[in-house]
């Protein structure tokens, strides 16, 4: 379903991916860990078309999107909850989710009921200024403002990231349901390596820019190098 | 619904006709007390322009005294030099403003913050220095003798068409989008918002708005000079804005009218004191640089403005 090809990404002089090349299967959760810095980040925001690569191509159901701007992803079905959660603070749950709906004008008022029914707390928050919300429901809206746009490939990065341990199980579990339920393609990037592995099918470690192993989630947690960097032993 | 707005729609013209005849008769108001109402009513407008940009949308202009004089200059321009009617010069400037104010965002919007606004003062200031070497628009003379067209209804009909549609807008899909755009550019961008688009929608709608203010001031003053556009001016109008609270659009209105009258109220008590009279220009700015430090450091958000969640 999405393909990255050799993709070289640069902040200004600086290489931040070398020549990755990363399949993600259509209904899969493909789960892409390492430390800081590696280059995770910046995976997503090369697929979301935050940031355009110098060398390398990008497929979305097999058709290059490479250059396409942003908004022509977004209608095409790739859809970014970014990192530190990103709602907008001073306007309601409300408005937050129609904005993220925006693209899909016709349909806001049925996946608003999906919305609700996946994360009924939210419907009890609609008239409450996002910026006032706890930091799991902040996370929550995050989530179900990128689904309003009725993602077929849903980016979270780092959607652990804050959150108290058992939080965290929770906004695992969604993202499983998502991905069941609703049959949406997840790629989730993941410091907490433990928690990503659990729910995904299949993931990639990557260092410092570069993919060093990829397999199956069961694969991935019993290779040594997987442990004892990322599972603590 | 339906029949609220239509008792609006005739409503709110037909009760500022009424008061324009009772506000107008001299032996009722002085000239002097209209003055200040219809200036007051002119500067609620410019200050909304203002909030447009800058409150709603997040991008902060310090050059709105710009636009303001190009709808000024190009109205007086076309009534006094050709003898165009008042509604198609309003017309005429508006579109002219909005423009200018398409041509300046287009390269300037992609600046961020700092950047964005020394363009706009630059931009503001480069309007004022052209007027003044311009002789066919009076240069350092000015522009006098205007037909003076502006009334009390004009302007305030100008001031109620201007928060409605602000207003109604800030309720409706694009108005949100604005906001979200102030609120997180780049988490705008991931809703699939094409940014650049929207910020040059609203500084065009910003920049026209600024210019039906000027059009309304050139032709109630009756005179227009490039010093009454200055840097200075632009500075008064986000002065106006933060006062009234940033992003309400109501809110800068009643900024605008305030900062209108408050002066006036200064000149009364400084008429007392001979030496205070002689500096009041001097006096008047040290009054307002105090009050938006005030307003600033202790009330952020404006008289209407929100109190800003923490954390």
């Amino acid at each position: 379903m999405l393909k990255l090809e050799g993709i070289d990404v640069y902040y200004d002089s600086i290489q931040a991916l070398r020549n990755l090349s990363l399949e993600v299967r259509e209904g899969e959760i493909y789960a892409l860990l390492g430390a800081n810095g590696a280059g995770k980040t910046t995976t997503l925001k090369a697929i979301s078309g935050l940031l355009i690569p110098r060398k390398g191509r990008i497929y979305f159901q097999n058709e290059d999107i490479t250059f396409l701007p942003i908004e022509e992803r977004v209608k095409r079905g790739i859809s970014q909850v970014p990192e530190g959660r990103r709602v907008f603070g001073k306007l309601t749950v409300e408005e937050n989710l129609l904005l993220g709906g925006w693209t899909k004008e016709r349909e806001i008022k049925k996946n608003l009921e999906i919305i609700f029914s996946l994360f009924p707390v939210l419907k009890q928050r609609l008239r409450q200024l996002a910026g006032t919300l706890s930091g799991g429901e902040q996370q929550m809206l995050s989530i179900a403002r990128a689904l309003m746009s009725e993602p077929r490939l849903l980016l979270l990065d780092e959607p652990s990231l804050g959150l108290a341990p058992l939080l965290v199980r929770d906004i695992f579990h969604y993202i499983r349901e998502i991905n069941e339920e609703r049959g949406v393609t997840i790629l989730v990037v993941e410091q907490n390596a433990h928690m990503a592995l659990q729910i995904a099918h299949r993931g990639g470690l990557l260092q410092q820019g570069e993919l060093i192993l990829e397999g199956s989630a069961d694969e991935l947690k019993n290779m040594e190098l997987v442990k004892s960097a990322y599972l603590g032993g | 619904m339906r029949a609220k707005n239509i008792i609006l729609v005739i409503g709110i013209p037909f009760s500022l006709w009424l008061i324009n005849h009772f506000i107008s008769n001299p032996s009722i108001f002085s000239p002097y007390i209209l003055q200040i109402i219809v200036l007051m009513g002119i500067n609620a407008i410019l200050a909304v322009s203002w909030d447009f940009i800058s409150g709603v949308t997040g991008q902060f202009s310090i050059g709105q005294a710009g636009f303001m004089a190009i709808g000024a200059y190009s109205s007086a321009f076309l009534t006094l030099k050709y003898k165009v009617p008042f509604l198609p010069a309003i017309l005429f400037a508006l579109i002219l403003s909005a423009i200018a104010g398409f041509i300046v965002g287009i390269p300037t919007l992609r600046l961020r913050g700092d950047y964005l606004a020394i363009a706009t003062l630059g931009f503001g200031e480069i309007v004022r220095v052209a007027i003044l070497n311009m002789p066919s628009l009076g240069g350092a003379t000015g522009l006098k003798g205007i037909p003076i067209y502006s009334s009390f209804f004009s302007v305030y009909l100008a001031l109620a068409i201007t928060l409605w549609f602000c207003l109604a807008l800030l309720k409706s899909q694009p108005g949100r989008i604005l906001l979200s755009i102030r609120e997180d550019e780049i988490a705008s961008q991931m809703m699939g918002i094409d940014v650049v688009k929207y910020k040059v929608f609203a500084f065009t709608f910003s920049a026209a708005l600024a210019g039906l203010a000027g059009a309304l001031y050139a032709h109630w003053t009756s005179l227009v000079h490039p010093d009454s556009f200055s840097f200075m001016k632009s500075i008064e109008i986000i002065l106006m804005g933060v006062l009234g609270g940033m992003g309400t659009i109501y809110g800068p209105a009643v900024g605008g009218m305030l900062i209108t009258l408050l002066p006036e109220g200064l000149r009364l008590l400084l008429e007392q004191n001979p030496l205070l009279y002689q500096n009041k220009d001097f006096v008047r700015m040290l009054f307002f640089a105090i009050l938006l430090l005030f307003f600033i450091i202790l009330r952020p958000q404006g008289i209407f403005g929100k109190r800003e969640a923490k954390g």
